[in-house]
């Protein structure tokens, strides 16, 4: 027996995910009285049948009926526009006989001008075999033209019935993901497509990995029937603990919750609302990472290129409010000075890239600690950063602080230095030229110096999202080029997404470098096992770096370095969505290049299919090193 | 009533008023257009149901009449209005008949003993929704009825209805379409489904109660119907419109088919002999006489003017209804 929850305890936590509710009710006999009592009962929209399910009519006849279904005049266009979603007909339009396809595609036909002629936000069709070639024909015609607003979402188990009939063979077994992939790659992943998944009994729920690559697809709708309730000892529903966890999963993607099936728990479907929005309170995760990344979540961001364009009040907060980085930063430049040989009676810190100062001051709080004098040189070249630093030293530094505006590339410091402290990482570790900049900091540094970090190294994994291949397809303005929207990597907070493997190492970088020749441009292959299949749209690139002996930070998932919210994930796409297959392997290539000017990254598919190159000699992406 | 009163009534003033009636179920029972089903019993005493299912209100009335005549005529002897739309209906008892609406009410009403005046609603279950067919047996308290993938059982003791005492749930993969009772034998059933299957159940069976009976290959089935008199048969219809005739000893493979429409096969309806009432997503129907695994059309008619939903057999007569609101009877045997 599962344990079950009183939803009258409320949770300490007063944040909560705002949950989106609809009712999905069968033929309702008057559709405004339906309507009120959804809405009395805290629905935010209602699900029904835009034309009635028997109302069987041949529309190819020459006598064919001119009635559809009930007049517009019932509500009004807002009304049809904000609060009314509607099921089609089930129908064939892929029939492998003549006349059901006809027969089936006149009907679609005619409901899809109609839930357009009302505004409906939304259709949903519900898929009931694989192919669906036909229907994503109908759909696309639909979809091209310049009148259909609607999205159209696609009905399906997330695990189909028959991986579990009693009276089903092996053979028989239907992976409904695949359904749904056929439809929407012939779709070509329009965004207006998205899945209403029915939640399962917790009987049959779908593997880990088959909810994670749900979670990788646009699911808009979750539909959760009464009979899934179970009752709890106040009479009323409650889910079970796997459903919870398949709901808070959802949580992030934004999915709305549909009701549907009789009333088991009193007069109203109101106990299954007010269940919903609880378990928007009891599931939501409120952490320092949550508020920090609200609002972010699949948003592309541009990296940013720090050694060109100065970084600005707002971006230097928001750094610095990371305060998981600066205490381990902290812990390293401590172990550093510990082992620093007492002979060395002052040494001397330099932090170049000093910004306003955070890591200035954990080089101090260091020092106080270990009661050990320090001489600190704070190098910065963004002429507004010293501005803050100039006040902090005569207000916060007491005078220790050696302020030193220039490029630490170009300065030439008076002594050279015990520890180096750097924070130039980006999301994909080296992206933001810290190689570049830390070899030429390194000639202010004694040989037998220590830089902070030690090293770093990238990390890459194969990704799959749908949503943020639509989202660089609609970033397009005048002045791009489409192939250059897919050569651009993207910084993104991913939520709406599938890793397909766990990721692995690509580019190490360690510092101080003193071979007599630097080269810093790498070449990488990796390969990545498909465990099921999948789509590929681009790879997520990480990093972890070692600031000093085993003070690490990571964005890696494997190490992720918890609480810490300074980077999101880099993304590499691919120019068009790739069909992976269990036990393919997914290999890409990878390089890191450089001339006078830029670095920039070239990527290139493998396999399972031969791709190329990505991004030759930087033309869509580049850093600017001057 | 004075001209200016009338006028008043009838006139909305402005001409451009949005629409500002009310719905509410009728205090009168309509006769609809669209009839889905008819049934029959011992007595010759006819139900019929209609729908409204394209106005405003989707409501649904449920006509009780004392013979085949009255029925044609529409000379109901009682009613019964539902505040929706229904899916299906049949004679439980002689005077105890079955309802199943579309907000997924499951009623059992009672013929009352003065007639013009509603069937007596003994027992009202909204505990399954989506229901799309019932099927009862002779003398038995079972009955079974489809809805989404699941097929459920239920029986009633002294007028009670009661919640569903088993579930065959995900058994079909896909929507059961249709389900028919061996009628004799109140263990035994069959059902037909969008996954393109037709199972045979015995209930008695607690751990295997559903074999695979027959698999089409090319769509959804939509229709069955169990032949009385030789029990061994039973007739499926496909969305293909081919009507299969299958043998339960010999399953996996049928024994014989007829094209019988260019359209889906809707309804299916055996006499107690040999002959099948056929109705597709058309106005015409058709009969076909199954002699063991042979089977063969020899009767078509075109005369209702809108789809041809339901059948029931009495007499050697044929009724239908359909679409065009009317209960037809057709002699069928004297025409060939």
């Amino acid at each position: 027996m599962e344990q079950v929850e009183i939803p009258d305890q409320e949770p300490s936590q007063e944040k909560r995910k705002r949950m989106s509710s609809a009712l999905e009710i069968d033929c309702p006999g008057d559709l405004r009285e339906c309507l009120r009592n959804a809405s009395n009962d805290g629905y935010h929209f209602i699900i029904i049948n835009a034309v009635h399910p028997r109302y069987s009519r041949d529309l190819l006849s020459k006598n064919a009926p001119h009635v559809i279904s009930r007049t517009d005049r019932i509500l009004t266009g807002t009304d049809w526009n904000r609060l009314i979603v509607g099921k089609l007909t089930s129908i064939n339009v892929d029939s492998e006989t003549n006349h059901v396809r006809n027969y089936s595609k006149a009907i679609l036909n005619q409901e899809l001008g109609f839930a357009s002629h009302l505004g409906l936000p939304a259709v949903i069709i519900r898929l009931h075999q694989r192919n669906n070639t036909n229907l994503a024909g109908i759909l696309m015609e639909k979809l091209a033209g310049s009148n259909v607003n609607f999205q159209v979402w696609i009905q399906l188990p997330m695990i189909h019935p028959t991986c579990f009939s009693p009276i089903c063979s092996k053979s028989e077994e239907e992976d409904v993901w695949e359904w749904w992939n056929d439809l929407r790659t012939l779709c070509h992943y329009d965004k207006r497509l998205g899945l209403m998944l029915e939640l399962p009994d917790s009987q049959h729920i779908p593997s880990e990995l088959e909810i994670k690559r749900w979670m990788g697809e646009p699911v808009k709708v979750l539909q959760i029937k009464t009979s899934l309730f179970l009752t709890n000892h106040y009479n009323q529903p409650v889910l079970s603990r796997n459903h919870q966890e398949i709901i808070s999963k959802m949580l992030n993607l934004d999915v709305q919750y549909v009701i549907k099936g009789p009333k088991l728990h009193g007069k109203t479907y109101k106990p299954y609302c007010a269940y919903i929005n609880y378990l928007g309170k009891k599931l939501f995760k409120n952490d320092a990472v949550t508020e920090f990344v609200q609002g972010c979540e699949d948003f592309l961001q541009n990296p940013l290129q720090p050694l060109t364009e100065n970084l600005e009040t707002l971006v230097y907060e928001v750094f610095e409010k990371d305060q998981v980085k600066y205490v381990e930063y902290q812990r390293a430049i401590q172990k550093a000075l510990e082992d620093l040989p007492l002979s060395i009676i002052i040494p001397v810190i330099m932090v170049v890239g000093a910004g306003r100062g955070p890591l200035v001051q954990a080089c101090l709080n260091a020092s106080y600690i270990l009661q050990r004098k320090v001489k600190i040189y704070a190098v910065e070249k963004n002429p507004y950063a010293i501005n803050t630093l100039e006040d902090r030293v005569q207000n916060e530094w007491h005078g220790q602080v050696i302020l030193v505006k220039d490029d630490m590339r170009r300065y030439k410091p008076p002594e050279e230095a015990d520890i180096l402290v750097s924070e130039l990482l980006g999301s994909f570790g080296d992206n933001e030229l810290s190689p570049e900049c830390l070899d030429g900091a390194q000639r202010f540094l004694k040989k037998t110096g220590i830089s902070i970090p030690v090293s770093y190294t990238s990390y890459l994994a194969p990704l799959q999202s749908s949503k943020i291949y639509n989202e660089i397809k609609n970033s397009k303005t005048a002045d791009k080029t489409t192939e250059s929207l897919y050569e651009t990597p993207y910084i993104i907070h991913l939520v709406n997404y599938y890793q397909i493997a766990v990721s692995q190492p690509l580019f190490k970088f360690e510092h101080p470098n003193w071979n007599e020749v630097i080269d810093n441009d790498r070449y990488g292959k990796l390969r990545f096992p498909v465990l099921q299949n999948c789509v590929l749209t681009g790879f997520a690139g990480y990093f972890e770096t070692v600031l000093y002996k085993d003070v690490i930070l990571s964005i890696n998932p494997q190490t992720y370095s918890v609480g810490m919210v300074s980077w999101f994930p880099i993304v590499f796409p691919l120019p068009e969505p790739v069909q992976v297959s269990k036990g393919e392997t997914i290999e890409v290539a990878f390089w890191r290049s450089q001339n006078e000017e830029k670095v920039w990254y070239q990527w290139c598919l493998l396999s399972p299919h031969k791709g190329s190159i990505i991004n030759p000699n930087g033309r869509s992406y580049f850093i600017k090193k001057h | 009533m004075e001209l200016k009163d009338e006028i008043e009534q009838v006139v909305i003033y402005p001409p451009n008023r949005p629409l500002e009636r009310e719905f509410t179920p009728s205090t009168e029972p309509v006769l609809y257009q669209y009839l889905f089903f008819i049934d029959v019993n011992k007595r010759g005493q006819f139900l019929v149901g209609c729908s409204n299912i394209t106005g405003s209100y989707w409501e649904g009335t449920l006509f009780f009449y004392k013979d085949g005549l009255s029925a044609i005529e529409h000379n109901y002897s009682n009613y019964f209005i539902s505040n929706s739309s229904i899916a299906d209906g049949k004679f439980f008892t002689d005077n105890m008949l079955l309802v199943v609406e579309d907000s997924g009410g499951l009623r059992l009403l009672k013929v009352p003993n003065n007639p013009n005046s509603p069937l007596k609603c003994e027992a009202l279950l909204n505990t399954v929704d989506g229901i799309e067919k019932i099927a009862v047996w002779k003398d038995s308290n079972n009955v079974i009825s489809c809805s989404d993938n699941s097929i459920h059982l239920w029986t009633i003791n002294d007028d009670l209805l009661t919640n569903p005492v088993k579930e065959f749930r995900n058994y079909h993969t896909e929507p059961v379409t249709d389900i028919a009772t061996k009628v004799d034998d109140e263990g035994l059933f069959a059902s037909v489904s969008m996954d393109r299957k037709a199972v045979l159940w015995d209930i008695r069976q607690p751990i295997t109660p559903a074999s695979v009976l027959y698999a089409n290959e090319f769509g959804s089935l939509t229709a069955i119907a169990w032949n009385e008199s030789n029990s061994n048969y039973m007739a499926v219809g496909s969305e293909g419109g081919d009507i299969y005739m299958l043998d339960i000893r010999q399953p996996k493979d049928y024994v014989n088919v007829a094209h019988g429409f260019e359209c889906k096969v809707h309804h299916l309806k055996f006499n107690d002999g040999s002959y099948l009432a056929a109705a597709g997503d058309s106005p015409g129907f058709l009969v076909l006489e199954s002699d063991d695994d042979k089977l063969t059309p020899i009767y078509r008619n075109r005369v209702h003017k809108g789809f041809v939903r339901g059948f029931s057999w009495h007499n050697k007569f044929l009724y239908s209804c359909g679409f065009d609101g009317k209960v037809l009877k057709h002699n069928v045997f004297d025409s060939f």
